[in-house]
């Protein structure tokens, strides 16, 4: 059925994006400053070895999840030895090298570089939240039996109020200096994203006041976010900004649209459950939704019922969306295929469901305001990575550099 | 880097790789027991779930006398194959009651027929509601229950041939 | 006993085993006053479903999903606190069916993990600090 793309959806899968983004921040430092060496070392091996971990978790059958697609012990056992090989082996090379890496420079806490370790630390904390969280049920199983259940409550809680934090961070790094910088002067830089942030918290809980608490601070966070992203233009000649500095710009953008994304389709989606007769409309958002039909259908292996819905916005174009209930033969198999109508600023699902006796049909109907932000943030980091990168390969060619090992 | 820092993540790879290793060995149970073995069966009252057998309360399993409880419904295929078991274990003396979840007089009237009838009661759970008080998530499932309505024991899925002797002589032990 | 088996499964008329009584009335059916709604909704997707691979009650098509959505709404219109169905069926079924784990012995080591990880990640990164002089 429908992915719920919220806040408060973390996955075992996800493990693996953490360490990555974490990579990018490091490498930026060694690249400028040649510091936090050992730590991008050890970043590089934990991302591979998170990636490897993830595909263990899917497709051994040892966690219970919907999105576990095969129940394979064999290559699970297959997967766990590599597993130890590799990463046991990288990790043993790690401890016992990584006294050779030369130490980097040494900065102040209040410095660039003391947000990207703060960076660092709260990305790890949540990649150990995340991991935590997932196997937790499986080793008090294994230590007293008991049988657990982890999800989305915990790591809400757990992982965040230090997202929060991050993007708090996110937003400070870029204006402060390197190596050194003077606390007073560096609160007035974030004087304004913080400014934003309050009055966009005030502005949200008016406008909502039973909003979740979480999505009330991302939402203001992201503002204050987006505000300190741009900052480093301000007062800048836009046509000599380096590539690199546009690629944080856009980088730090994105995550502030991302999480305003999640943030919005937490608290703002509508769901409408209605049992309807064929030629009802029934409103949801901002859309009114016509039950126009129900006709039988069938494919390759399947046969499905198909319903046949209009929506329309006001007084735009109608739409027709089509969701099926589907019933495979071999294995027998029911499914439901959503229907789904996006739009700029928000999704519209619809799901068919059963028949009543009376004849009426079961309708799942969603409006999510704005669930977009969150593709539109992540394409957004995208690109600011690759302009960052592509900043970084440009200034290379130029500049030879030390070794450091 | 100081040297319980850059042994750390080795360490803490090989609790990890431990934990998972546990996973993969251990046994797939996917049971979720009953949390109420010991404790007195939730107070209910149900309608006849068939015509020509009366329904079920709690109160009739508080009597004194012990009772074996089956979980069943006749759209469950394993539920006709205990069928034998049950009339096993009524034929040895023990009385057995039951709770049909989410049934048709008519169709259960059918399952009867078909597959012999051990019970003395059947009460009838249109909404799961006495499954879940007592902690039941499947059927077929069975609670030996003593004879002042205390839950003993749960069998979750169906009665095998081998394990009728041990239930009714935990069902007679029971007083 | 085996071939009757097989032979039932075949004749049975729904192939996957489910009643054919439709659903407890308020399981796909929304509360009629809003709050009530999300206290309930809330509420729905922190059980989780006894039948499923990892889904909440709110999420699953399945019967008995659709009955304990169904006791949790009427219960919720009944004025019941979210929190007592809850320990209502954590009594029933343990702690595995509720996604927010309860704060006890078995689970402390869960949720003193995060101030844990920030506090050990604090102490690592202390040595890239340059000392500040006074």
């Amino acid at each position: 059925m429908d992915e719920r793309l919220d806040l408060r959806c973390l996955d075992p899968q996800s493990v693996l994006a953490l360490p990555a983004g974490e990579l990018n921040g490091d490498r930026m430092v060694l690249a400028t400053r040649d510091g936090l060496r050992a730590w991008t070392l050890m970043l590089a091996v934990i991302a591979f070895s998170m990636s490897m971990v993830g595909t263990f978790l899917v497709r051994s059958g040892i966690l219970t999840s919907v999105h576990a697609f095969a129940v394979d012990p064999k290559r699970g056992t297959f997967l766990l030895a590599l597993l130890f090989v590799y990463i046991g082996g990288a990790l043993a090379l790690f401890g016992a090298r990584v006294g050779k890496v030369r130490e980097g420079a040494r900065f102040d806490p209040v410095s660039r570089e003391a947000g990207l370790v703060a960076n660092n630390l709260l990305l790890s904390a949540i990649l150990g939240i995340v991991l935590v969280g997932t196997l937790y049920p499986l080793i008090i199983e294994a230590a007293t039996g008991t049988k657990l259940s982890v999800g989305p409550p915990y790591f809400d809680a757990a992982a965040g109020p230090l997202a929060l934090i991050l993007l708090a961070v996110m937003a400070a790094g870029p204006l402060l200096r390197w190596r050194r910088d003077n606390l007073v002067a560096s609160l007035k830089r974030v004087a304004p994203a913080a400014g934003l942030a309050l009055i966009a918290l005030v502005a949200v809980k008016l406008a909502a006041p039973s909003i979740h608490i979480l999505s009330l601070l991302g939402l203001a966070f992201a503002a204050g976010l987006a505000l300190a992203s741009v900052a480093p233009l301000w007062q800048r000649n836009l046509r000599r900004t380096p590539l690199f500095v546009w690629g944080m710009v856009l980088a730090h953008l994105g995550v502030a649209v991302s999480v305003a994304g999640m943030a919005c389709d937490s608290s703002f989606t509508v769901e409408k459950l209605v049992a309807a007769r064929v030629g009802e409309t029934v409103k949801v958002g901002p859309y009114s939704i016509t039950f126009d039909a129900v006709d039988p259908t069938f494919g390759a292996n399947w046969q499905a019922l198909q319903a046949t819905l209009l929506a329309r916005r006001g007084e735009g174009d109608v739409l027709r969306l089509s969701p099926q209930a589907r019933t495979y033969w071999a294995p027998p198999t029911e499914t439901s295929e959503t229907a789904i109508h996006t739009a700029l600023d928000g999704q519209l699902y619809t799901v068919l469901g059963k028949q009543a006796v009376d004849g009426r049909w079961q309708l799942r109907l969603w409006w999510k305001p704005f669930v977009t932000l969150i593709w539109a943030g992540g394409a957004l980091i995208a690109i600011g990575g690759a302009l960052a990168l592509i900043g970084r390969l440009w200034r290379a060619r130029r500049k030879p550099r030390e070794a450091w090992l | 880097m100081k040297s319980h820092t850059k042994w750390a993540p080795l360490v803490v790879f090989i609790l990890l790789g431990s934990a998972l290793t546990y996973g993969l060995a251990k046994p797939d149970t996917r049971n979720i027991q009953s949390k109420m073995i010991g404790a007195s069966v939730p107070s209910f009252t149900l309608p006849p779930a068939t015509a020509g057998l009366p329904g079920l309360a709690s109160s009739d399993l508080a009597t004194g006398q012990p009772h074996l409880l089956n979980i069943f419904a006749s759209w469950c295929i394993p539920c006709a194959a205990e069928a034998p078991q049950l009339k096993a274990i009524a034929d040895a003396g023990v009385p057995v009651v039951g709770i049909a979840v989410r049934d048709r007089p008519e169709a259960l009237a059918r399952f009867l027929a078909r597959n012999g009838n051990a019970f003395r009661a059947i009460g009838a759970d249109d909404a799961s509601q006495v499954q879940m008080a007592m902690g039941s998530s499947g059927v077929p499932e069975s609670f030996v229950i003593d004879g002042k309505g205390r839950i003993l024991n749960q069998v979750i899925g169906p009665i095998n041939p081998q394990d009728v002797a041990g239930l009714v002589a935990a069902v007679k032990a029971a007083r | 006993m085996r071939r009757l088996i097989l032979a039932l499964a075949l004749v049975a008329a729904p192939i996957w085993a489910d009643s054919d009584l439709p659903p407890a009335p308020l399981a796909d059916t929304q509360l009629p006053d809003p709050k009530q709604e999300a206290e309930a909704q809330a509420l729905m997707e922190t059980i989780r479903c006894l039948v499923c691979q990892g889904q909440s009650i709110a999420d699953s098509n399945a019967e008995l999903a659709g009955d304990m959505r169904a006791m949790v709404r009427q219960r919720i219109a009944a004025g019941e606190k979210p929190q007592a169905i809850r320990a209502w069926l954590i009594r029933r079924y343990g702690s595995w069916v509720t996604y927010d784990p309860p704060l006890d012995r078995v689970t402390w080591a869960l949720w003193a993990a995060p101030i844990l990880f920030v506090a050990a990640g604090l102490l690592v990164a202390r040595s890239s600090f340059r000392r500040r002089r006074a």
